[in-house]
């Protein structure tokens, strides 16, 4: 039973994440290797505030996705304007630069040593401290971005989105400021992942900057891929795939020593042919090129 | 305003290659004015300049008596300055009525108003206007549908429906009647027409000579970068030296 | 001692130039991040391993045939992945996109294949010599020998051959290229087995140095892609300049600082050459374009 509800955590976890990129990959059109970045600022703000500042969870995880949307005008103000593949480029040379502060800055971060000893979110007197309290609150906080995100897709700000993500000069003859529908996007895209961030890290109650690597980014971008973007059942979908498969593959028999290879190379297999014929993902509204 | 559009000593070159020069161009407010001239004389470079696509070299933009020359594309299309393109360029995978709601640039197309605030009359006030302008270009029933499942036509009267809603001013039409049939190409003509009643001005770049002739107060033709001649239709149309230019090359 | 640290960036700045030199080949062509060159550079050092370590074949022999190997799986990529996506149109990320899967799928058969832990070479070139106080092992020597050959031979290839302009021809008008009726599918897959090959010699020289795991080719993917970059795309000798900044600045910042800052560094000035340049290329403002 443990097994399953740790399963739904992640489920619900990498749910909020993909939910997440959704909003710049299907939405603008900006293929993002950075959010593993914004992740993981999420985790280490909440983190730190909780521990350092003695502010409540939910009060940390707040403050913490300000500072994940505020951060990301300084990533994304400068590369909006990158066309394509350098844009892709941009992002995970930014993926790389967070997480080499994450790792070096160690009076901050404690860097490869981590933090542990996160305690478990509380609030008026509620200790999410069981599996099955943690999973009410971090299912439940999923499920609030789901409805937020189902509100902002079917919005006159959404609406603004698709017809950027359809048509761009169309867009801007009809006066709209691109530039300033992306960076929007991104912050909104980089707060969600900081709350993401903030529930893993109340979850696993450790956490060190391996979590958040360039890898990490590699794999939430798939998702949103494999999945499909552009709408709610593309994210959904996806992480239930990308998440049950490693576990299925368990049942299977195969050793933990194989594990983690031959799930990246299912992966990837998946990713290839899926550009190769079906760039909208399994369940998109969202082709790309 | 008497002017509402002001082009002065505009040039644009590209690689060495003088595509615009030195082009000065009045258009009067409540106009219809057509463009026209050889492939390649520099039209759409013009549009392009107008609208801010494009920056010239040398020379100024002066739109509603306010110098616009740096002004980014999407200020000047705020300040009412609507284009139609060649390619039409309607947002295929939203429905007809979702292309008008998005011309209404209004403070509600903001994400926190999306989560926070509340459907109020507003957007019952916005669905209503979209509709009216449905209404004038007969599309009304189709409002659910997806835009790409339109004809040509159909697409070409949709962008203009987006345009009034949009509520510009001047409105510069890439070949209003290319590819259209003989009576989508009237029905179109015939809008045009009553835009100018509502106060519009319009600037159409068009090869259809039958098409110019019908709906214009001016023409202009334009050859190498330059505007050769401009006046009444009557005047130009019966220019021999303009039609040889036009048809000769 | 600030020598010692220069010296050593310009010997790693020869293993970055070498490996940039060959994404640069592919880069001038296509116009595209080939990211599966990582992957490519992996499976070359592994062959040779195979060769020469596991089987003990000659090392002439071992490398030429795992030279053979990287420019094939080269090939391999550009006729399996890439050419069916060109056909479809497909965009820029969507190719970048296939390009990391490649790696990812390329990288972990390896890993299942030999293992995730480092290989070392047998031991044999690890003489070094001394030049007045700066210390120089053989093999560094072969690596920047290897360089200086090797960028001696492209750049005349590339400005003095038909191929050469052949390549560039096609990197600065594909439409233009095919219209006059020049072989496309020619060019790419020459640029595809000399690219993949001249990755292999990079990971050759550099496993024999420092033995070989997995995940050796995209640090060495993405150093090389900032020397591209920061170099400037269109020139040969840019491309090196920039391998030897990278370099240089690594070797000097891992002897300044206890801590690793370097890649953060590297990629801050990526970003800042990215934005520098596209301040007149990409910004819609400046295009009228194929928007």
């Amino acid at each position: 039973m443990n097994y399953l509800l740790h399963i739904l955590i992640m489920i619900s976890i990498y749910t909020i994440l993909t939910l997440s990129l959704n909003l710049p990959v299907g939405y603008t059109g900006l293929l993002s290797l950075a959010q593993a970045a914004f992740y993981g600022i999420g985790a280490y703000a909440a983190t730190l505030l909780l521990m350092k500042a003695g502010i409540n969870f939910f009060a940390a995880l707040a403050i913490a996705v300000v500072l994940s949307a505020t951060f990301s005008l300084l990533v994304s103000y400068p590369s909006i304007r990158l066309k394509g593949d350098y844009f892709i480029l941009a992002s995970l040379s930014f993926q790389i630069i967070i997480f080499t502060i994450l790792y070096n800055w160690i009076n901050l971060t404690r860097g490869p040593y981590g933090i542990p000893g996160i305690p478990r979110p509380e609030i008026l007197g509620i200790k999410f401290d069981d599996l099955y309290k943690f999973f009410a609150l971090s299912g439940g906080i999923a499920f609030v971005i789901l409805l937020v995100t189902k509100r902002l897709y079917s919005s006159p700000f959404g609406l603004v989105l698709k017809a950027i993500r359809e048509d761009e000069l169309s867009a801007i003859s009809l006066g709209k400021n691109i530039k300033k529908f992306k960076i929007l996007a991104f912050a909104i895209s980089s707060g969600i992942a900081a709350i993401a961030g903030a529930l893993y890290s109340a979850y696993v109650t450790y956490i060190d900057p391996t979590s958040f690597t360039l890898d990490e980014s590699i794999f939430i971008l798939s998702i949103v891929l494999v999945g499909g973007s552009g709408n709610l059942r593309g994210p959904v979908i996806g992480t239930l795939l990308m998440i049950l498969l490693p576990e299925g593959l368990r049942f299977l028999g195969i050793p933990d020593s194989l594990a983690p290879n031959i799930r990246q190379i299912i992966y990837a297999l998946i990713l290839i042919l899926l550009m190769r014929f079906r760039p909208q993902g399994l369940a998109g509204e969202y082709r790309f090129g | 305003m008497a002017d509402i559009l002001s082009l002065e000593g505009i040039t644009k070159s590209f690689d060495g290659l003088k595509a615009i020069d030195s082009l000065d161009l009045k258009v009067e407010t409540g106009t219809i004015s057509a463009i026209i001239g050889p492939n390649g004389a520099g039209k759409t470079t013009l549009f392009n300049l107008i609208c801010g696509y494009l920056y010239p070299d040398s020379g100024r933009v002066i739109y509603k008596d306010k110098d616009v020359t740096n002004l980014m594309s999407w200020e000047r299309s705020l300040l009412g300055m609507g284009r139609l393109f060649q390619d039409i360029r309607v947002f295929k995978k939203l429905t007809l009525l979702e292309n008008l709601l998005v011309t209404f640039n209004d403070s509600s197309e903001n994400p926190f108003k999306a989560i926070f605030g509340r459907r109020n009359r507003k957007e019952k006030k916005k669905i209503k206007t979209a509709m009216e302008w449905l209404d004038f270009v007969n599309l009304t029933d189709m409002k659910d549908r997806l835009a790409e499942n339109l004809s040509w036509g159909q697409q070409k009267l949709l962008s203009l429906a987006r345009l009034l809603c949009g509520n510009f001013d001047l409105l510069l039409i890439d070949e209003p009647v290319s590819g259209v049939n003989p009576d989508m190409a009237d029905v179109i003509l015939k809008k045009t027409k009553e835009l100018k009643g509502l106060g519009k001005t319009i600037i159409a770049v068009e090869h259809n000579i039958e098409a110019v002739e019908a709906i214009s107060d001016y023409i202009y033709f334009m050859d190498s970068g330059k505007i050769i001649a401009s006046g009444l239709p009557e005047e130009i149309l019966n220019n021999q030296k303009v039609m040889e230019a036009y048809i000769g090359i | 001692m600030l020598l010692q640290f220069v010296f050593n960036g310009i010997i790693s700045g020869s293993l970055i130039a070498i490996m940039a030199i060959g994404f640069w080949f592919i880069y001038r062509a296509i116009n595209l991040f080939h990211i599966a060159h990582g992957a490519v550079y992996t499976v070359s050092a592994y062959i040779f391993y195979s060769l020469y370590a596991s089987r003990g074949n000659p090392l002439p022999l071992a490398f030429l045939l795992s030279l053979i190997s990287g420019a094939i799986l080269g090939l391999a990529m550009y006729f399996a992945v890439y050419r069916p996506l060109e056909k479809k149109s497909a965009s820029a990320g969507i190719k970048f996109i296939s390009s990391l899967a490649i790696y990812i799928f390329v990288v972990n058969v390896i890993a299942l294949i030999y293992g995730n832990e480092t290989k070392i070479f047998s031991e044999g070139i690890s003489d070094s010599l001394n030049f007045s106080g700066i210390i120089l092992t053989k093999i560094q020597l072969y690596q920047f020998l290897s360089l200086l050959i090797l960028f001696i031979l492209s750049y005349f290839f590339v400005q003095g051959t038909k191929a050469g302009r052949a390549i560039r021809a096609i990197g600065d008008n594909p439409l233009l290229f095919k219209a006059i009726g020049l072989n496309e599918r020619w060019t790419k897959g020459m640029v595809f087995c000399i690219g993949s090959a001249i990755a292999a010699i990079a990971s050759i020289l550099t496993g024999l140095d420092v033995g070989i795991d997995p995940h050796i080719g995209m640090f060495a993917l993405l150093n090389a892609i900032v020397a591209v970059i920061i170099g400037g795309v269109k020139k040969l000798e840019g491309v090196v300049l920039g391998a030897f900044l990278i370099g240089i600045m690594q070797n000097v910042f891992i002897w300044q600082f206890s801590a690793r800052w370097e890649s953060a560094v590297t990629f801050l000035i990526l970003v800042i050459v990215l934005l520098y340049k596209s301040g007149g290329l990409f910004i819609v403002r400046r295009r009228v374009e194929e928007l």
